[in-house]
């Protein structure tokens, strides 16, 4: 009986050690699959995947490095550059900015009437005068020397005092040759204008200040 | 027999408790079962590790280009912003130096010469002809009256026109021109018109018109068509700081 009763406990014992064993193996084998994916199906499915995967990777950073070639290219910036210099000339041009440049310096000292002022500015401009100012006022395409209401002189409708200094930028020699010229205005000034007095100075550093008014158009519209 | 028989339960007991143990602690820390290198199975896992490296690799370059692409975009559209802005400030910098054509209102002045055959012996017969310098004053008044635009006989006048004279030609904008000179101004057609008849403006000219027979007509008028500025400028002399 005591035999028996052994044999069977052993055999019982022996029966989960089996279980045990078994569980404990098919554990192992499933985690094997699961950390590194080796079953030979699995495995080339996997790859396969990845290969596809990787070259559909390989043509979105090569696209993205194409995009990002052309988004970098000197196009605008190249564009941007010409359309600053041109809008700086334009500028100028207008007096929307102070302009600082050489040029010659030229004084009226004595009475001038309206239109010898007004002669004298076309003079300078016909001279090649860029950027002009009279007095500090700059002189822009649309400025007027008018009389003034108290008999002086007015430029833009601002008043001016004696004497009366304009300030031209351009090119130095050709101004002073053109201003100074015989039979051209500034000798007509100084042999028929009794009591004017005229200076010429070259410079080689004039500044001329920007147009303070507002130069914006309410009846000219632009033509398509 | 019960003693070997304990002993023999004992044993097999101490084993079951040892699986037990080792089953329950997990296969964690358990080296992979049944593998030895060379093994089919080994080359893959090795040619999995190498495409997920790679895989790894591409991700971060597609993120990185990916944000220097919407960094260079965004400078792109700052960029075409700005060159909308500046091709927007060019075409109002054009027009401001009359480089396009414009129309609105304004006043037509026209400006002829005078019919008399001869004049009185103590004066010149120059009074007789419209002068650059007449020309030059009515252009000052109507500037002064606000306008935006002017031509004569259709040449714009702008920063660096100048109207001057050859002998007895009027050039403006190294044009030459003749009589009669239609002066086109746009702007306020009223106040134009008004500020020409003021008596403290263009005193001379309004002498010769009345002593002399020199013509000036104003007319205001609901629409007027400018040319464009067709000469050169140039602003080589200076800078703006």
């Amino acid at each position: 009986m005591n035999t028996r009763t052994s044999r069977f406990s052993i055999a019982l014992v022996t029966f989960f050690l089996g279980v045990l064993l078994m569980a404990q193996f098919t554990t192992q084998q499933r985690m094997d699959v699961k950390r590194a994916s080796a079953s030979s199906a699995d495995g080339a499915l996997l790859i396969s995947n990845l290969v596809e995967g990787n070259a559909r990777l390989r043509l979105e950073v090569a696209e993205l490095e194409a995009q990002l070639a052309t988004s970098r290219s000197a196009t605008n910036q190249a564009r941007l550059q010409a359309m600053t210099d041109e809008l700086n000339h334009l500028r100028m041009f207008n007096g929307d900015v102070e302009v600082v440049g050489p040029g010659v310096q030229v004084t009226l000292a004595g009475p001038t009437s309206v239109l010898d002022l007004q002669d004298l500015l076309n003079e300078l401009r016909n001279a090649g005068a860029e950027s002009l100012a009279l007095n500090g006022w700059r002189i822009v395409a649309s400025s007027s020397i008018m009389p003034s209401a108290d008999g002086s002189l007015a430029v833009d409708n601002v008043t001016i005092r004696r004497p009366y200094v304009f300030a031209a930028i351009g090119d130095p020699n050709t101004l002073e040759t053109a201003l100074l010229r015989p039979g051209g205005l500034l000798t007509v000034f100084s042999n028929s204008r009794e009591g004017l007095v005229v200076h010429v100075l070259r410079q080689d550093r004039l500044t001329v200040p920007a147009h303070a008014l507002s130069q914006a158009f309410q009846y000219a519209m632009p033509v398509k | 027999m019960v003693s070997r028989s304990n002993l023999t339960l004992t044993l097999m007991a101490m084993v079951l408790g040892l699986v037990l143990a080792w089953q329950l602690k997990g296969p964690r820390a358990s080296p992979p079962v049944g593998y030895a290198p060379g093994d089919p199975r080994d080359r893959a896992v090795n040619a999995i590790k190498q495409l997920e490296d790679e895989q790894a690799a591409l991700k971060a370059s597609i993120v990185r280009l990916r944000t220097e692409l919407a960094a260079s975009q965004s400078q792109m559209a700052a960029d075409t912003d700005r060159l909308q802005r500046f091709a927007a400030d060019l075409d109002a910098q054009r027009v401001a130096a009359g480089l396009t054509a414009v129309r609105g209102p304004g006043v037509v002045v026209t400006l002829d010469d005078s019919n008399m055959r001869s004049v009185p012996a103590s004066s010149d017969p120059n009074i007789l002809i419209i002068h650059e310098y007449d020309l030059r004053d009515v252009i000052n008044v109507l500037w002064l009256a606000g306008a935006e635009a002017i031509s004569v006989n259709d040449e714009r006048i702008v920063g660096n026109t100048s109207v001057y004279c050859v002998g007895s030609t009027v050039m403006v904008n190294t044009t030459r021109l003749s009589p009669p000179y239609v002066i086109h101004a746009i702007g306020e057609p009223a106040t134009l018109a008004e500020t020409l008849r003021n008596p403290a403006y263009l005193v001379m000219l309004r002498q010769k018109v009345e002593r002399y027979g020199i013509k000036l007509q104003v007319a205001q008028v609901s629409k007027l068509m400018l040319p464009a500025y067709t000469g050169g400028f140039s602003v080589r002399h200076g800078n703006s700081p």
